[in-house]
């Protein structure tokens, strides 16, 4: 009896002793991880909510032949975050706006954040540099100075990525804060244009390789009976036209370098190319070669728009086999691909771009070998002050280290992967999908950082006034000088709000008298 | 028996009618997959794995039917639809998702079923196939990358 109740002391104390080893051990795994990244709020509680808008995770995590398109690296990569952290929990917000729709989205987060459930990092479409004057973000320059822990070595954050994500106007402000993290970009120019192979060879035409040949191979599609170009987006109109954006800005600016370069870097920065609106060399009222850019951006809407595109469905007439050329933006590809109702060949050709063949106020533009240049940034996230306000300074520190997660090579690999091909990686050493192959096979023009984007510094208001101005004059409800006279003025009190609203130091610059 | 009761009589015949016809063109037709090349296959988000799957009716090859495929455990498909040609059989290009210490290899399953078989209502006659994938080797990857495109 007493060896009976020794021996199962023996056990008890034998099993105690296992279970509490077993305690310890985790215990120092846990501290082990902790030692290699910062602790999270003091290693308190914290919840880190997120409008991750493209990279939002699918609900469906299986793909079905109804959904197909499932998207769960981000839910992996979230889930692997919180195990790093186990104080802190991540939450999607799936009720923001389509961030194409920016004001709705902003105004939606100060709606958040009177309720009090802002999120805490947030997407934008057009980047947090046009927003600035909002001040609603953080200025992300020295946290992108810190060490990328979740990288091996724990190089510097800033480090991952190319030098010129930092000088793009979605990222930078006016003021050089860098208030947008980018974290996929377009794959080359965001658009490309699709066209009929079958079309091209009975017609006889080759890819156009320029802004007028573009003008001649649709003229003679259309001659040979065929709808030369059908739209199916890029309908909007205004200064942010992709026309302007992939095809005549970049050689119209670069154009007159030597006025608007103040710096003399090569890239016409945010405050540079305010500096140059206020000093008119952006005016078509002062200069031709200004009117003569809104001009070639008419020309496009008036010679190669059918009449009644509007109502026109080019969809169903392009899967038909009727329709020559399209434009749309590349992240199409993939959808395009599993098209089994079109039965013909289709290619891609970047957007062609303006020269001399058509103006003298063009600069040259170079072309790559093969491959995009320096594609822009397409997914970008801000931490959002108000939401931090909110939650405390813990969610400023999670929200970064977050962002340093899932820019880690290998993490961003997995989300640039699943997206098929609608995206690359903002950083270096990230995967490049393998559906792009073809398309990059693709000569590309190099556009540096040198846009005509008037309308990017503009107060909101200014800029939907001035948009609404060129769409009058598209239809024709205005001549030509009045467009210009009454969008320079948009365009000069626009820019004189967002230079208050910045408090940008307009000393020295050459401003004329009115 | 009032006129309603006899209409949703008659409806409900037509559409189990309907159905049954449909499931059994569906057991006429057979969708089988041919070749998995490579196997095993990389998992390293760029080497192509191609599927080959063939349509038959009553042991003759169908043409111009739509074969639908899906991966239930990672990777994308190149087209996810694609047509079958005059033997009946239909390619599809598979990209194995990359192996990462939070996914590692593993089999996958891919879905394949045919959207052309049906008449009335959707039913279809389909298959499955296993990619069998492994850790991928370290090597140089070959076309363009991202600091090619940085440059």
């Amino acid at each position: 009896m007493v060896r009976n109740k020794l021996i199962s002391l023996l056990v008890l104390i034998s099993i105690l002793f296992s279970v509490s080893m077993g305690a310890m051990a985790q215990e120092g795994e846990t501290n082990a991880a902790t030692a290699e990244h910062p602790v999270i709020n003091d290693g308190n509680p914290i919840t880190l909510t997120i409008n991750a808008a493209a990279l939002l995770p699918s609900l469906n995590d299986v793909p079905t032949a109804e959904e197909p398109d499932v998207f769960k690296s981000m839910q992996t990569l979230a889930d692997e975050f919180m195990k790093i952290h186990p104080n802190v929990t991540i939450e999607w917000d799936r009720s923001a706006p389509a961030s194409s729709n920016e004001d709705a989205l902003w105004e939606y987060i100060t709606t958040q954040v009177a309720s009090g459930s802002a999120p805490i990092i947030s997407g934008a479409f057009s980047g947090a540099a046009h927003m600035a004057d909002r001040d609603l973000v953080f200025d992300l320059t020295e946290a992108l100075e810190t060490p990328n822990t979740y990288v091996e070595g724990s190089p510097v954050w800033k480090s991952l990525f190319p030098d010129y994500m930092w000088t793009t106007n979605v990222v930078r402000s006016a003021k050089g804060q860098l208030l947008s993290l980018p974290v996929m970009t377009y794959t080359g120019p965001a658009t490309a244009y699709y066209y009929n192979k079958d079309i091209f060879e009975e017609v006889g035409v080759e890819v156009p390789k320029t802004w007028e040949e573009l003008f001649t191979v649709t003229q003679k599609i259309n001659e040979a009976g065929y709808i030369g170009f059908g739209v199916v987006s890029n309908v909007n109109i205004d200064t942010r036209t992709w026309d302007n954006q992939f095809s005549l800005g970049v050689p119209y600016a670069l154009n007159i370098k030597d006025k608007v370069d103040y710096n003399g870097d090569g890239d016409l920065a945010a405050e540079e190319m305010i500096r140059g609106i206020k000093e008119g060399y952006f005016s078509p009222t002062k200069h031709e070669y200004a009117r003569e850019i809104y001009q070639q951006m008419l020309r496009k809407f008036t010679e190669m728009y059918p009449e009644g595109y509007e109502t026109t469905d080019f969809e169903s007439l392009w899967n038909e086999g009727k329709v020559g050329i399209i434009e749309a933006l590349t992240a199409r590809l993939p959808s395009e691909n599993s098209n089994t109702e079109r039965d013909f060949e289709f290619g891609l050709f970047p957007a062609p771009v303006i020269t001399s063949d058509t103006s003298e106020y063009v600069a040259e533009i170079e072309y790559t070998e093969v491959g995009p240049y320096r594609p822009a940034p397409a997914v970008f996230y801000s931490i959002l002050k108000p939401a931090v306000e909110l939650a405390g300074d813990g969610a400023f520190d999670a929200a970064v280290e977050f962002l340093k997660f899932i820019t880690a090579p290998d993490n961003l690999s997995m989300m640039v992967l699943e997206k098929k091909g609608a995206y690359l990686g903002a950083v270096k050493g990230c995967a490049v999908p393998p559906e792009l192959n073809d398309w990059f096979n693709n000569s590309f023009p190099i556009l540096p950082n040198f846009q005509w984007n008037v309308g990017d510094y503009l107060s909101t208001e200014s800029r939907e006034r001035a948009n609404a101005l060129m769409e009058m004059w598209y239809k024709g409800m205005v001549t030509d000088e009045e467009f210009y006279e009454q969008f320079e003025a948009e365009v000069q009190k626009g820019t004189d709000e967002y230079i208050e609203a910045m408090g940008i130091d307009t000393t020295g610059w050459n401003i004329p008298e009115e | 028996m009032s006129l309603k009761w006899k209409v949703i009589l008659v409806l409900v015949v037509v559409v189990a009618l309907a159905a049954g016809y449909d499931y059994y063109r569906k057991t006429t037709f057979d969708v089988s997959v041919l070749s998995i090349s490579p196997d095993p296959a990389p998992a390293d988000g760029k080497s192509p794995v191609t599927i080959t799957a063939q349509v038959t009716r009553h042991g003759e090859p169908v043409e111009g039917h739509n074969l639908y495929a899906v991966s239930l455990d990672g990777g994308n498909f190149e087209a996810y639809r694609v047509l079958t040609d005059a033997d009946g059989q239909a390619q599809f290009t598979y990209f194995p998702y990359q192996a990462t210490a939070y996914s590692p290899a593993q089999d996958v399953d891919i879905y394949i079923r045919d959207e052309s078989n049906s008449v009335f209502i959707e039913i279809y006659a389909d298959t499955s196939c296993v990619v069998h994938l492994e850790e991928p080797e370290e090597q140089e990857a070959p076309g363009l990358t991202m600091e090619d495109i940085f440059a």
